[in-house]
């Protein structure tokens, strides 16, 4: 099976499911984690990314979640849910890294974030999709950190509340308590 | 903002998913998973005090190297993909940060050719490298000369890719000072040479930097001898003949895994058959057969063939889930391959056993008729 990138396409499309990969890769076969991972590098990517936008740490979130899924296979349950997995680890592990950055900057050891909202949407962009994301951009930064996480999930990757909740591992009242922080935070700033 | 405006949000965030990105990542990754966090990137220093950094030359195909000579540094073990070390009159020795060194002999020239912390591959273009290798669980460590290729497990050992007497041909020579390795000859026969001992072999092939993809030798290669690597210690002894032996159903797979991804289809699926064949028992063997079916079916056109592997990779799948894929591959297989009555077996025991399954459309759709 091949794991570069350039994956021959196969005849009948039924490559290896994440299940088979995860059995491979829980009984050491080394082609399998990086099979997992180059599926879905980009999914973590990315959703790293719209939480943590224009940080120079991302990279190195990004493949402490890898590293910590790789190695905690045998924890999960059900195989075939690595990708949803994979994304709960990103979504804790930037609030935990939010809510770190957070302390830092109220004890002046951190310069605190700021976000170019003008430069997140990518070139080409619809009008209506670029004033959207500024706007949710132009606030994130004040938010704390689990109002914000919450807010991107919602406003950004379109999740639904339950799916959030999981995401971040919370009950379904504290992304309600957590959303509706943010969103009266981003009303008034429309307002505003 | 209506729920169709919100999902259209994430695609339209700037983020760099280039492929140079996510190999950059697996370079850090896979060197996290062989080891201590350190070995994301090697350190690659250079150790000898008598070697001027004027010797060394480092050419970065690879990407992201930092430095040149000296002491050289980068960000992870996929930049140095395609980098090659040359020497010029004097050798230099090598550091990696697991441990082992490698000396470069003078005029010889090495290329990085593997870039996982799980599997590190060299190829001694010319010249003589000595290797004392750390034993790392999980990671391959092998150097290929002139279609031969030396595999490590922890040892120390020199291999040699000299041309030939009479100017015939490279002569490619491996002596062990330390443990065992297991050489893969240019005619594909694997032997292990143990400590004290030297095989060696004169190929007619232009060697040794040519890509993986090239034929293999095959009768040009011919074996010379394995002998006591010290000439004198070896008088009145009988010569030690190098044994073949069976290799592990482990070093079978990754074996095969390599071939793959050097192109050499037919060496895979031959490599996988012999799998199967010596070790049918083994965890592997499933996935080795549900492999060799896609290998059949995908690049060697050989549908009889990938029906056959994957009726056994579903018999021997050690898991519900690679059985699944193996039976959707099943169905795929003998329909192309024109056994309907196999197809039609397949399809209804995929249907009845996975009625939720991830390829359930695509069996559905499979003409068995």
């Amino acid at each position: 099976m091949a794991v570069t990138s350039s994956s021959p396409t196969t005849r009948s499309g039924a490559g290896p499911t994440d299940a088979a990969l995860v059995v491979a890769a829980r009984a050491g076969e080394s082609w399998a984690h990086e099979a997992l991972f180059r599926r879905h590098a980009r999914m973590a990517l990315g959703l790293a990314h719209r939480l943590l936008p224009q940080d120079d740490e991302v990279d190195d979130l990004v493949q402490d979640c890898f590293v910590s899924a790789l190695k905690r296979l045998s924890s999960l349950d059900n195989p075939q849910a690595f990708a949803a997995w994979l994304g709960s680890i990103v979504v804790r592990a930037v609030g935990k890294r939010l809510r770190r950055r957070r302390l830092l900057s109220r004890l002046g050891l951190r310069v605190p974030e700021e976000i170019d909202a003008d430069a997140i949407a990518a070139p080409s962009v619809p009008g209506d999709v670029a004033v959207e994301l500024r706007r949710v951009y132009g606030v994130v930064a004040g938010l704390p950190a689990q109002a914000r996480v919450a807010l991107v999930l919602r406003r950004v990757d379109g999740l639904e509340v339950p799916e959030i909740a999981r995401r971040m591992g919370v009950g379904l009242s504290t992304v309600k308590r957590r959303l509706k922080l943010a969103e009266e935070i981003l009303e008034r700033s429309r307002k505003g | 903002m209506s729920d169709q405006e919100k999902d259209r949000l994430a695609p339209h965030v700037r983020v760099d998913l280039s492929e140079s990105r996510v190999d950059r990542l697996w370079g850090g990754v896979s060197a996290r998973l062989g080891g201590p966090r350190r070995a994301r990137g090697w350190v690659w220093a250079t150790a000898v005090g008598c070697v001027a950094a004027a010797a060394i030359i480092v050419f970065a195909r690879g990407r992201g190297i930092h430095g040149r000579g000296g002491e050289t540094q980068v960000a992870a073990t996929s930049a140095w993909e395609g980098a090659q070390l040359e020497t010029a009159a004097d050798a230099v020795a090598v550091k990696l940060v697991d441990g082992s060194s490698l000396k470069v002999e003078p005029r010889s020239r090495v290329e990085v050719r593997d870039r996982t912390a799980s599997a590190v591959k060299l190829v001694l273009a010319r010249g003589r490298i000595a290797c004392d290798v750390t034993h790392r669980e999980g990671r391959s460590f092998v150097v290929a000369a002139g279609g031969v290729e030396v595999r490590v497990v922890g040892t120390r050992f020199t291999v040699a890719n000299e041309e030939a007497q009479a100017g015939v041909g490279r002569r490619v020579e491996v002596r062990v000072e330390r443990g065992i390795v297991e050489v893969r000859g240019a005619d594909g026969e694997i032997v292990r040479v143990e400590a004290g001992h030297s095989w060696s072999q004169v190929t007619k092939t232009e060697a040794l930097a040519q890509p993986e993809t090239e034929p293999a030798p095959g009768p040009e290669a011919e074996p010379e001898r394995a002998a006591p690597a010290n000439p004198s210690s070896a008088a009145g002894k009988p010569r030690l003949a190098a044994r073949p032996a069976p290799a592990d159903a482990r070093t079978l797979f990754e074996q095969a895994r390599s071939q793959w991804r050097a192109g050499k289809m037919a060496d895979a699926a031959q490599t996988y058959q012999t799998l199967l064949a010596t070790h049918p028992r083994d965890p592997r063997a499933g996935l080795a057969a549900f492999e060799l079916g896609r290998l059949r079916m995908d690049r060697l056109d050989d549908m009889p063939g990938a029906v056959q592997a994957l009726e056994q990779a579903v018999t021997l799948a050690p898991g519900a889930e690679l059985r699944e894929d193996a039976l959707a591959r099943l169905v795929a297989a003998a329909a192309a391959a024109h056994d309907h009555a196999r197809c039609a077996r397949a399809r209804t025991r995929y249907l009845t056993d996975y009625p939720n399954g991830v390829h359930h459309r695509t069996v559905s759709a499979a003409t068995c008729d």
